[in-house]
């Protein structure tokens, strides 16, 4: 199943690692979620100098602000369930990270150009980390499902759904600035 | 950072779908800050 979101285009760093109810409620990957936009300011200034204005800067800060108040008491609640969701939410966010900066530097590079260009330029080096990966973090394994016809309609229809999630999301970007 | 705060205006919009649209109960405070958000990214989005 991660396979299939992998080509949907969620890439490595949306890979179900952290999203496994198994290890961590969803309250607190929306928690974790917050951590990685500071990393991606600091990323950014350690590999290109980017400093963003005083004015961008405290409208991140507020974003992360809201955002932790919205979410509540679930936030305050959804702490991981294990040591293991802990690591994997530690080994996430530096990813997720690294992804995000990437993207924005992919995005630089190639200048103003279509959503669809855009994804044919990322999407090939995130199938291939995602894949690598999605054995080891979304057991059974792609050979353990049962693959009924109900089934493979299910799963083939989670794929299309999530390139159009991922296609609606670059659409977006495309449009906004860094 | 788009793509950072593209997620984060997804989450903020799914809850205020939520209680706009389907009448999900909320805190006065979540809709606040749900809201807060939103104007902190359009923000974001304009300023330089």
């Amino acid at each position: 199943m991660c396979l299939l979101d992998g080509v949907g285009g969620r890439g490595a760093t949306h890979c179900r690692i952290i999203q496994s109810l198994q290890l961590n409620p969803i309250a607190w990957y929306q928690t974790a979620k917050l951590a990685v936009t500071p990393i991606v300011v600091a990323i950014e200034y350690g590999l290109d100098g980017v400093v963003p204005s005083a004015m961008r800067a405290a409208c991140l800060v507020l974003v992360c602000l809201f955002v932790v108040k919205m979410r509540g008491e679930p936030a305050a609640g959804g702490a991981p369930q294990s040591a293991a969701g802990l690591i994997c939410v530690a080994i996430w966010v530096p990813l997720a990270a690294a992804y995000k900066v990437q993207f924005g530097r992919l995005r630089r590079k190639l200048g103003k150009c279509s959503t669809l260009a855009l994804m044919h330029a990322l999407f090939p080096y995130a199938l291939v980390v995602q894949t690598a990966l999605s054995p080891f973090v979304d057991p059974p394994g792609l050979f353990d499902y049962e693959w009924t016809t109900s089934a493979v309609f299910s799963v083939a229809a989670s794929g299309l759904g999530a390139f159009l999630v991922n296609y609606s999301g670059f659409l977006v970007v495309s449009h906004l600035g860094q | 950072m788009s793509h950072v705060l593209l997620g984060q205006a997804k989450s903020a919009t799914t809850l205020l779908v939520a209680a706009l649209l389907f009448g999900t109960s909320y805190t006065a405070r979540e809709l606040v800050c749900a809201s807060s958000a939103m104007a902190s990214i359009v923000a974001y989005a304009y300023l330089k």
